[in-house]
């Protein structure tokens, strides 16, 4: 063999490549000081990363099972597919023909939607407890229900639906609410999840984890926006104003009338129309109820429901 | 469609391996779980369609895992960062990466796959971490055996180059 091995022979030879050349590359690697050098240090590059690795939390295979079942057995194939019945077809062609097609047609109407309603992915936000009756994108809400992006959610009358990120956020719906539920892209380099609620109407309650990474949140109402990062707060939406009381953290408010951007903190209500009304607490008999709500955001039965998610956030 | 026990079985079955492979894909846990949990949607939106008794369910859950691992790789390139205002604070990067105990070696050969392009990265990361051999990877990716070669072979040359430019490959004497 000649002076010295090649990167070229030696990354062969690590790769099993070498073929009939092996027996002389291993023994000139034997004794060669140099190419064994480099042999070793190439082999350093794929020997595998040796220190802990996460593994997927257990959250994720109750999330994948809940999209399994989302899918049901096999129904976007559809009833509507199947063929017409025989004697339709035997006693009336026209008509039959007038049938398969508006039977293609509303098959696939069903094919399509379904099949853009199962293309929104599923978020890793789940239904932690809910009473009263409220919809998830028009089905009833359940637990284990997938909650895909762009999902609306009403809650009705006398109802409450609570909703929770895992470690990261909990949000309660009050009754008579409606919200879409949106997921952003994030940058480069970030990790994690950003998420926006469009609050149309009706009262939530909210809280983030404290010490978790510093994902920002959004929120829009009819009249306002709002970004957060770690805080507590209640929002109102009622006609044309929203309201929103902190409870700790800082929230960052925009009227889409008024100029400017202010900071919201907790020793304030604030009313939020053409302008942003800042207002000692209790002034108005509308948000003393709401900082009722925020002393204590849930019920004794909630807090039992809601316990475990309740200490991965606080 | 596949039945929710053999599901279960196949993500128990594989769900490590192939986070490990998401992960060092694209350095994020998170994200890691969310590009997982899209693979096995795929794989039942498959099963809703085709029968799975002839896949060989391995190739198939690598190649879907490299293809999503992949498109968040480019977006992420593409999408700017949303900023709603700069009245708060800038968040700190995702660290889980960096939390993890990779030694300096190791830290380097990560940063110079994040540059490298997607399908030599998969590649590295089959052979590295996995122990794949080119067969395996081959038919995972569905590529041929001889672009799998050149590519991993043309990597780990640069790769080398670099690094020992850097002194940072440790020295091993093999006696």
């Amino acid at each position: 063999m000649k002076g010295h091995l090649d990167n070229t022979e030696i990354i062969g030879f690590i790769n099993g490549e070498s073929g009939e050349k092996a027996p002389s590359v291993a023994a000139h690697i034997a004794e060669c000081p140099q190419c064994r050098k480099r042999h070793a240090e190439m082999l350093s590059l794929v020997a595998p990363t040796t220190g802990p690795v996460p593994g997927p939390r257990r959250g994720l295979e109750k999330r994948i099972l809940a999209t399994y079942r989302g899918y049901g057995t096999g129904t976007t194939s559809g009833v509507a597919m199947r063929g017409i019945p025989g004697w339709i077809a035997a006693s009336k062609p026209r008509a039959a023909l007038a049938a398969a097609v508006i039977v293609a047609l509303v098959g696939a109407s069903l094919y399509f939607g379904i099949s853009h309603l199962t293309r929104r992915e599923v978020l890793p936000i789940y239904v932690y407890y809910f009473r009263g009756s409220s919809s998830i994108d028009d089905e009833r809400v359940r637990y284990h229900m997938p909650i895909r992006d762009r999902s609306e959610i009403r809650v009705g009358r006398g109802s409450v639906l609570v909703l929770a990120c895992k470690r990261r956020f909990i949000v309660k719906l009050f009754g008579n609410s409606e919200m879409i539920l949106k997921r952003l892209p994030v940058s480069r380099g970030q990790g994690g999840h950003q998420f926006v609620f469009n609050l149309r109407k009706g009262t939530i309650f909210t809280t983030y984890r404290q010490n978790s990474v510093e994902t920002k949140y959004f929120y829009f109402t009819p009249n306002a926006s709002l970004a957060t990062r770690k805080s507590s707060f209640i929002m109102k939406v009622a006609g044309n104003r929203t309201i929103v009381i902190p409870k700790d953290g800082a929230i960052n408010i925009r009227s889409f009338m008024a100029k400017g951007i202010i900071t919201a903190s907790p020793e304030k209500d604030y009313v939020i129309s053409s302008s942003i009304e800042i207002n000692d607490p209790s002034d108005r008999q509308e948000t003393r109820d709401l900082r009722m709500y925020l002393e204590q955001p849930f019920s004794n039965e909630e807090i039992l429901r809601l316990r475990q998610i309740l200490d991965s956030i606080i | 469609m596949i039945s929710e026990r053999r599901l279960l079985e196949i993500y128990r079955l594989h769900k490590k391996e192939l986070f490990h492979y998401i992960f060092r894909m694209i350095s994020s846990a998170e994200t890691a779980e969310d590009v997982l949990h899209d693979c096995f949607e795929r794989l039942i939106q498959y099963s809703q369609r085709y029968d799975l008794e002839d896949v060989n369910l391995r190739s198939f859950l690598y190649k879907t895992a490299h293809n999503l691992a992949v498109n968040h790789l480019q977006k992420e390139n593409r999408y700017q960062r949303v900023e709603f205002d700069d009245a708060v604070a800038p968040g700190r990067p995702d660290e889980t990466a960096a939390r993890l105990e990779l030694d300096e070696l190791n830290r380097e050969i990560y940063r110079f796959l994040g540059q490298s392009d997607p399908v030599a990265r998969s590649i590295f990361i089959m052979r590295k971490e996995q122990g794949m051999q080119v067969g395996a990877i081959a038919e995972s990716l569905g590529i041929s055996e001889k672009t799998v070669r050149r590519k991993i072979n043309g990597l780990l040359e640069r790769m080398y180059e670099q690094l020992k430019k850097m002194g940072l490959l440790n020295i091993f004497l093999v006696l």
